[in-house]
């Protein structure tokens, strides 16, 4: 069964984005949410296999939705999304249980690769 | 990656963002302390950066990152908001305007680096923090580098060179006692990857799940703070086999490569720890390897130096310019093509509220269950019972009628679309004329048609802007005058009945008409016994006719002569009309009001000559009955009193060259439409009825008759034209 994903990121762009690169290489896209607050939802909605978080974000940052998730779920998926010069966050959510993270800009190939090693 | 499938989405968010940004800034300026802000800034130049960077727009993509830089030292209390920075902001928003306008035409962000702006957005960052830091960075950068060179060749057996002392390599010998492992690991690292500490951190966390981590080169803190080229070294006892490390760590994007081997300690075998001889040499290098981390220390504390926020940010701009260089040399070599594409990129989207959608998917499931029933009702072998296709009938208006309502509504949107930058654009008014103003807003929720909002955006601006020049009065009048000192615009919008009034108002001198009167008189425009009959309402419409200023002096802000008469005509092309209120000393207010939506009007449908026109029902005030004889001439002009109003007859036969039913009748039928403040009276020969009609325009042939606005195709497949009851007045 195809695997599906939770896309987390304020820009619909960055969301559609994803959506399209994971779509083309045969993942199923969960649900959407445009902030932490809202992850946290679609993830108890949806009970994705993976997530794709964007640090900064409205309303609850990607960090907080991370530490919120995995409460959840222990053993919940997380790849994080970030910029450069987020190092500092990156690695406080790798200690908060990311599984894995990507830097924009995106490259598809990068963004597949983490999402099949997360899901390994 | 083909990204240019994503240019609309791209393009409609980056100018939500840059106004939220304007917004938020406007806020700042009143507000430089407000967190909430500061965050919001820094939040939307961070998108701004990622969106702008994965479509490879990379000037943009700098300039949003200095953006986003400067807000970052803001945002951690390093720096203070000064309007200098408020100032350098606006002027960035500015910047990226033009990219975007840039992209919207041509898909290609321009050339303009605004080197400028950057320098400027640097020189905002405290600077006894950046300069020293930048430089430490550049030389900790160089040394690793020679350093990482030279194992590469022989990464083989790197952790067998790594210095332990001998806590660690008794730590190991008791591993081993124990029957634990101890293994050397060799970690390389892609060279494109970006944060390499942050993905070196996922190795550490994921061999640290599997074995204890006893010693590492660089160490794990220098690890963690980046100081590292490309690989690392790590030494793990674990009770796993090394193949189970290999590969959990092969797992991990961005590894270049991973070697491991068992660890050879210095000596063969295990009984060295107890010899004097061999702590010497074993503990002498580690003080130096103690001063050495000593000193990258208090840099590796606290946040990411800029620098080297910066440095990274260096490296992928070649990267990814080199990466859109084929795509501009292909778009050059076929320009055509560009233009076309560039066109393209012009399409309009707009964003539904998905329950719009359901709602109108809903609703086109009820019309094809209206047609089946009809369909049913008519078929052969049933005698379709009459008021069973009535009832049909109503059912399949009622569908219809909602269908249009939420059509209609998916079209609609917002004109806070554009009334949202006005406040910044006051803002720079105020600041060029040294005016104090103050610009408030009501109603911008209230909705039209998106093709309306999209071109009311220049006329607005341009009452905005005439307000703020003309209308307000310098600060000084305005104490004098015992008004103010700061003055007022207003914009209010509302909905009345089936159309939209935007009324632009402001508290300052408003026209002085007598002034107007003058001028008018010395452009030759009007003679002298003309404006002497005129009323203050025809002088004040002067003000519409081309190339009219009555601003002495002409300033950057307006009264270049182009102006209220490109207003008129731009509302009027929507369909719409202007209106001035003024009582000089006071201030002045424009009213326009335009119709909702373009496509769809409620009519009255009268025959005149035989002939079916529609009137907008939206200008219609009343019909009435006259009685001929109630019919009085006045200046050669038939008029009628109608409850205390006189107001001229039109004949429509006459105006419309049409048969008409000449001969005198006791009654007539009149409609009386209204156009602002002003009626007439329509003669017509009968009325027909109420009706929804579809406007279709004339296209070129409506142009030589002005009174008719469009036609419209009736239910029968007549047409019929609709009269612009506006130009008959």
């Amino acid at each position: 069964m195809a695997k599906s994903v939770l896309i987390c990121d304020d820009a619909a762009f960055m969301r559609m984005m994803i959506r399209d690169i994971l779509t083309k290489n045969g993942f199923v896209v969960a649900a959407e949410a445009e902030n932490g607050v809202k992850a946290i939802e679609k993830y108890q909605e949806t009970h994705p296999d993976l997530v794709l978080m964007d640090i900064t974000m409205p309303e609850m940052d990607g960090i907080q939705a991370l530490k919120e998730i995995r409460k959840l779920n222990p053993n919940a998926q997380v790849v994080m999304c970030s910029a450069m010069g987020q190092q500092a966050m990156v690695i406080e959510s790798i200690q908060a249980g990311a599984r894995d993270f990507i830097v924009k800009p995106f490259q598809a190939d990068r963004v597949i690769d983490a999402v099949r090693k997360a899901l390994e | 990656m083909d990204v240019s499938q994503y240019l609309d989405m791209f393009l409609d968010e980056t100018k939500e963002h840059i106004q939220n940004l304007s917004d938020q800034i406007m806020r700042l300026e009143e507000n430089p302390e407000d967190a909430d802000t500061i965050n919001e800034i820094f939040r939307a130049a961070h998108t701004l950066k990622g969106m702008a960077g994965t479509m490879g727009f990379t000037r943009m993509q700098t300039l949003t990152h200095d953006m986003e830089n400067v807000f970052s030292e803001v945002r951690s209390g390093r720096l203070k908001v000064q309007s200098q920075i408020i100032d350098v902001f606006f002027s960035c928003l500015d910047a990226l305007d033009e990219y975007v306008q840039n992209i919207q035409n041509t898909s290609e962000e321009g050339t303009n680096d605004n080197e400028d702006l950057i320098k400027k957005l640097n020189d905002c960052l405290p600077k006894e923090e950046t300069a020293p830091e930048k430089k430490e960075e550049k030389k900790e950068a160089a040394a690793p580098k020679a350093e990482a060179d030279m194992p590469a060749e022989n990464a083989g057996g790197k952790w067998n060179e790594l210095k332990l002392d001998d806590a660690v390599i008794s730590a190991i010998k008791m591993a081993r006692d124990d029957g634990d492992e101890c293994y050397g690991l060799n970690v390389v690292i892609q060279e494109k990857c970006l944060l390499k500490a942050a993905r070196a951190f996922l190795v550490l966390r994921s061999v640290g799940e599997r074995g204890e981590i006893i010693a590492s080169n660089p160490s794990t803190q220098d690890i963690e703070d980046e100081k590292f080229d490309r690989d690392f070294t790590l030494i793990v006892i674990t009770d796993l086999p090394l193949e189970d490390l290999l590969k959990s760590i092969r797992n991990i994007s961005e590894i270049e490569n991973v070697t491991g081997g068992v660890l050879m300690l210095p000596e063969k075998a295990g009984e060295t720890v107890e010899q004097p001889a061999k702590e010497a040499p074993v503990s002498a290098p580690l003080p130096a390897k103690e001063t050495e981390s000593m000193g990258s220390v208090p840099n590796a504390q606290g946040e990411i130096p800029i620098a080297a926020l910066q440095n990274p940010m260096a490296q992928v701009a070649p990267a990814a310019k080199e990466e859109t260089k084929p795509q501009r040399e292909a778009s050059t070599k076929e320009e055509k093509k560009a233009v076309s594409a560039g066109k393209h990129a012009g399409n309009r989207t707009i964003r539904v509220d998905i329950e719009k959608l359901d709602e109108l998917m809903n609703l086109v499931s009820e019309l094809i269950i209206a047609k089946n029933s009809i369909v049913s009702s008519t078929q052969s072998g049933k005698v379709a019972s009459k008021s069973n296709v009535k009832d049909n009938i109503e059912y399949l208006e009622r569908v219809t009628t909602n269908l249009h309502e939420s059509v209609m509504k998916v079209r609609m949107v917002p004109i806070e679309t554009v009334t949202n930058k006005f406040p910044r654009m006051i803002r720079d008014i105020a600041k060029k004329l040294n005016k104090k103003m103050e610009l408030y807003i009501s109603g911008e929720e209230t909705e039209l048609d998106r093709t309306v909002v999209d071109e009311l955006g220049d006329p607005l601006m341009h009452l905005l802007r005439n307000s703020a020049d003309h209308g307000l009065e310098s600060e000084d009048v305005r104490i004098k005058r015992g008004k103010n000192p700061v003055g007022s615009i207003f914009l209010d919008a509302y909905q009345v009945g089936n159309s939209v009034v935007i009324e632009v108002r402001d508290d300052g001198n408003g026209i002085d008409i007598e002034a107007v009167r003058k001028k008018a008189i010395e452009r030759g425009t009007i003679t002298q016994e003309q404006a002497e009959q005129m009323t203050d309402k025809e002088i004040i419409d002067l003000l519409f006719l081309p190339s009219f200023s009555t601003a002495k002096q002409v300033t950057d802000v307006s009264g270049r002569g182009v102006g209220l008469d490109v207003v008129k005509a731009k509302i009027e092309s929507l369909s719409g009309e202007v209106e001035v209120k003024s009582r000089l000393g006071e201030g002045s207010s424009w009213i326009i009001r335009l119709p909702m939506t373009l496509a769809i009007i409620q009519t009255l449908m009268v025959g005149v000559g035989g002939e079916k026109y529609a009137i907008p029902l939206s200008s219609i005030q009343s019909i009435e009955t006259i009685h001929h004889g109630d019919v009085k001439t006045v200046q050669n002009k038939e008029v009628i009193n109608l409850r205390g109003i006189v107001l001229p007859l039109v004949r429509l036969y006459d105006v419309l060259e049409v048969e008409g039913n000449r001969i005198p009748e006791e009654e007539m039928t009149v409609v009386v439409v209204r156009k602002g403040e002003r009626y007439a009276g329509l003669v017509i020969d009968e009325l027909i009825g109420q009706l929804e009609i579809v406007i279709k325009p004339l296209g070129k042939y409506s142009k030589q008759c002005k009174f008719i606005s469009g036609a419209t195709i009736l239910g029968d497949g007549e047409v019929a034209l609709i009269l612009d009851a506006n130009a008959l007045i």
